[in-house]
């Protein structure tokens, strides 16, 4: 359950880091609001991953 | 406190992983461990110098599309056909091997040599790395001229980001490829981001319809930066071919196929290849034009996309420092088999820490990158020759191991004669290699087709 939860999590983040850029570059987002939701994707990405490649079950 | 020093050092010691004997059938790992090692190592700190100095030597768009199209396809080809299927054979690593072809002296050689050039290549990530660092503490970063480091800051915040990398790298094999398969995903889309985030300062608009306009007239202009050569379509070809060379056709790469189920794996190296070589050179020279062709990675990719770049930008240069020490390690090994793994990785991870606070390492990266693989080039073609070639020549194998010696002589003379007949050839430095892998091939053959009955005599 956990690594599922994780594993979720981490595909949330990647996400995350692939939208902010694309959603800046439409003009949907501003430039500061797009570093700073990078910023925090990218926090939940590393937490997320290496809880998901610790975890067995 | 003696106790405790040999307890640790045990413990360590227990890190060994089968360096010297063939890789057994229950150690096997299985493709993702390849697909996510293949997919960290090549998506690095130097990918940000790498795309950037195409940008700064003045490459069109046209010539660089074409030219990492074949020359990366070139590269997968080399790993497929040539490294990973004598792995799988083997078992060993070069080293190993080596050493039962042109003996214990000639191991030595190649050893010493090859452990240089991988702490210099580990010691321009850590430069990398420092630019971002550096960027936080308002520390400069050396200009493109530079030789000698530029203040002390540069060196403080270099030798110490050296010294964490080399406590990684000691860690060992599984633990490196667990830490690249996490870190992986999130630097290749550091460089999709900060390419993405780049264009709209560059004018791109948002449905992309002037995109290849922009790449022609702001990024790719086909115009080198003052005192930077003009790069063509062979030049990018070969570079994206050579890139790896030492790893590929130099055979180095046997260390990570010895513990591949089937040559078959040599395929995930396209996953570096194209979704981190290719991908990752575009995106950094987008990122460089948005700085005003800057040569300053952790500017670049702070630029575009802000303290997440920074971290980006170690974090890569980490990914890919941890197995190049940890290949320095190895090769060292051989020549102190007395040392565990963990000393030797520690002396190559120190010398790497003082050779990145130099700034020529990353800022002649590309040339550095084609005499590293043009100086272990030759060692792959003797090992490629004997194992293909003199089978079907009906010349013996595996002279040293069967006659005990310390030193094949002819390895030797082919090894220093390839050098010497590349540093003459009248061509560009990144073409040398590929006339030098033929003169290697046909002049070890005949050299030891020559010996063979003096030597079967005496």
């Amino acid at each position: 359950m956990r690594k599922r939860i994780a594993g979720s999590a981490a595909a949330a983040a990647l996400l995350t880091c692939l939208g902010a850029p694309i959603a800046f570059f439409r003009g949907s987002l501003d430039e500061m609001a797009f570093q700073w939701l990078f910023a925090m994707a990218s926090i939940l990405w590393f937490v997320s991953a290496t809880t998901y490649a610790s975890t067995k079950h | 406190m003696a106790a405790k020093t040999s307890g640790l050092a045990a413990r360590m010691d227990k890190l060994y992983e089968f360096d010297r004997e063939p890789v057994s059938e229950d150690k096997l790992q299985g493709g993702g461990r390849f697909a996510g090692l293949f997919a960290g190592e090549h998506v690095a700190a130097t990918e940000f110098v790498i795309g950037a100095f195409f940008v700064l030597h003045g490459v069109t768009a046209r010539d660089l599309i074409l030219g990492l199209l074949f020359g990366n396809l070139l590269a997968v080809l080399s790993w497929v056909f040539v490294c990973a299927p004598i792995a799988v054979k083997t078992r060993l690593t070069l080293y190993w091997y080596l050493q039962k072809i042109a003996g214990p002296g000639l191991t030595l050689i190649y050893n010493i040599a090859n452990a240089f050039l991988y702490c210099i290549l580990a010691g321009a990530m850590v430069s990398v790395a420092s630019t971002a660092v550096g960027l936080g503490f308002g520390i400069e970063t050396p200009q493109l001229t530079d030789v000698y480091p530029n203040s002390v800051g540069w060196v403080l915040t270099t030798f110490s980001i050296g010294v964490a990398f080399t406590i990684m790298a000691i860690l060992g094999f599984e633990k490196l490829s667990k830490f690249a398969s996490v870190c992986s995903p999130w630097i290749f889309l550091v460089f999709l981001a900060g390419a993405i985030a780049t264009l709209p300062k560059l004018g791109v608009h948002s449905n992309l319809d002037n995109l290849w306009e922009i790449a022609q007239t702001k990024i790719w202009t086909g115009v080198p930066t003052e005192g930077q050569e003009k790069f063509g379509v062979l030049h990018i070809m070969f570079f994206a071919w050579f890139a790896n060379l030492a790893m590929h056709i130099g055979l180095s790469d046997m260390a990570l196929f010895r513990y591949a189920k089937t040559w078959k794996y040599g395929w995930y190296s396209a996953l570096g290849m194209y979704g981190g070589h290719m991908l990752a050179w575009l995106c950094s020279g987008v990122m460089v034009a948005g700085v005003s062709r800057e040569m300053n990675p952790g500017l670049m990719a702070f630029t575009a996309i802000g303290i997440a770049g920074c971290f980006g930008v170690m974090v890569a240069g980490w990914t890919t420092a941890n197995p190049t020490l940890y290949r320095a390690g190895l090769a060292l090994q051989s020549i102190t088999p007395d040392w565990p793994r963990w000393k030797i990785t520690l002396v190559a991870g120190l010398s790497t820490s003082v050779l990145a606070c130099f700034p020529v390492v990353f800022m002649k990266l590309l040339d550095y990158i084609a005499l590293y693989g043009l100086v272990l080039m030759p060692v792959g073609a003797i090992v490629l020759t004997e194992h293909y070639l003199f089978p079907k020549l009906g010349i013996p194998r595996y002279r040293a191991e069967r006659l005990g010696q310390v030193l094949n002589w002819p390895a030797l003379l082919v090894w220093a004669g390839t050098l010497a007949a590349c540093y003459y050839m009248p061509m560009h430095l990144y073409f040398r290699w590929l006339p030098g892998w033929f003169i290697a091939s046909i002049s070890y053959t005949v050299l030891m087709k020559l010996t063979d009955r003096e030597v079967s005599n005496a």
